[in-house]
Order: structure tokens, then C-alpha cells, then sequence
């Protein structure tokens, strides 16, 4: 299983701050938003956006490719802290 | 050393603790913020800043990196809370010390100016029984670019 976890306002559009899940396989990031947004569009569009990064297993997505295994996956907006 | 907490804390006496035995540094320099009831909004009743453990930490702690390969010899004291915090609380502590003033000065300004942009933290405005997401601002990342330009590695 998989933790998804939505940080900051994106847990407004999801409906919860986290949720477990198991992936299928799945290879790049829009197929992981396809995935957790499911038919929730407003979400989607949220998670596509550009400012949002996607943190896995603790450590920023270096590049476009997943790694195999994602134990926790964030969803991580725009930070506004200080 | 960095402290990501709830509770609050007495921002003298961890300025206190911060120099307490040092004969070495000539000078601190310390920076609080504190909540205030108007930010993007009036009427702000209480603030609540969400953090991602572990995340939070690991990417403050680079901003700590950078500033000690830009000021050698420097030593930093950050505390930075989350959940909920009213009015007139502290919210974050920065403190700098180092042999001269000027080197305390400017990494003490620099680690604000990073934490404000860099550190993982998402800020929501309570205002009586509305709740709003707090979006950054350009001017933060204005004052964090000033450093860039500086034609260091940041």
C-alpha cells in the first residue's frame, strides 16, 4: 500500500489529508494523477499544475521518472510559511 | 540547531540559552516573527500552519547548509512552529552568532528571506469561522533573489 498525502489546500479539493492506496503500475506522473484524482476533476486540474511538486518517499521527484517503490507519496503546493 | 514545533516558546531565553558559555562570538544577531491579526486579511483571529515531518526538516536543515558555506564560523539557532498560533505569539526565531557583526547581520537576513520561500510550511488565515490558504507572495521571493544575484551558489 501506498500513502498519499495532500498538503496544504490540495487536501481541501481532495477531502482528506491522506489516504492509502494501492497503485498500479504506473510510470510516469500524469498516470499517478490520473490515478489518485480518479473522477474528481477539480483535483486533477489542481495536481497538474505546474507549482505543484510531488514528493516521494520523502525527497523531491528529481526528475519525470517514478522510482518502483513509492511508499508515501505527497502532493506538495506552493509553500507560504514565515 | 533546528527545532520544528507546536508549542510555543520564550523567544529571550532561547536567545539566552543560544550564547549561553560562548567566548568566542562577538556578536548575535536574532530575528523573531510574530503572529499579527492582519496579514493578507483583516480581523485574523488565529493562524495554523501545516508542516510534512521529516520533509520539513530535512529541507530547512539545507537552508542552514547554505548559510554556513556562505559565512564560515557562523553557529544558528532556527525554531519555526506549526498548528495553531494567535495573535501576538511568536511563530519563528532565528538566531546568528559569529566573531563579527556583519556576518551575523546578513545570515540572519538570509535565513529569513530562505525560510520564507523555502522552508515547507503552508499557512492558512482563521478569521472568526472562515478559513483561508495564505498564497506566497513575490515580494518573499524578491528578497530571497537579492541573495542569488549575489553570484554565489544558492
Amino acid at each position: 500500500m501506498t500513502k498519499i498525502v495532500f498538503l496544504g489546500k490540495l487536501k481541501d479539493s481532495a477531502g482528506t489529508a491522506e489516504r492509502e492506496v494501492k497503485l498500479p503500475a504506473i510510470s510516469t506522473p500524469e498516470e499517478l494523477i490520473a490515478f489518485i484524482a480518479g473522477d474528481n476533476e477539480a483535483l486533477a486540474k489542481q495536481l497538474s499544475e505546474p507549482s505543484v511538486r510531488i514528493i516521494i518517499n520523502k525527497s523531491i521527484l528529481p526528475d519525470r521518472v517514478l522510482p518502483e517503490a513509492m511508499d508515501e507519496v505527497a502532493f506538495m503546493p506552493p509553500l507560504s510559511g514565515g | 540547531m533546528i527545532f520544528v514545533q507546536s508549542e510555543t516558546f520564550n523567544p529571550g531565553e532561547a536567545l539566552n540559552s543560544f550564547m549561553a558559555g560562548r567566548t568566542e562570538e562577538g556578536a548575535v544577531v536574532s530575528f523573531t516573527g510574530h503572529v499579527r491579526n492582519s496579514g493578507d486579511n483583516d480581523n485574523v483571529t488565529a493562524l495554523e500552519l501545516e508542516h510534512y515531518p521529516v520533509y520539513t526538516e530535512t529541507e530547512i536543515a539545507k537552508i542552514e547548509t547554505k548559510a554556513h558555506a556562505r559565512w564560515i564560523g557562523i553557529d544558528c539557532l532556527i525554531i519555526h512552529r506549526f498548528g495553531k498560533m494567535f495573535p501576538g505569539e511568536p511563530i519563528v526565531f532565528v538566531a546568528v552568532c559569529s566573531a563579527h557583526r556583519s556576518q551575523a547581520f546578513e545570515a540572519a537576513s538570509f535565513l529569513m528571506d530562505y525560510l520564507k520561500t523555502n522552508a515547507p510550511f503552508w499557512k492558512k488565515e482563521i478569521r472568526g469561522d472562515k478559513e483561508v490558504w495564505v498564497e506566497p507572495k513575490d515580494s518573499d521571493y524578491a528578497s530571497r533573489e537579492n541573495w542569488a544575484q549575489k553570484d554565489w551558489d544558492t
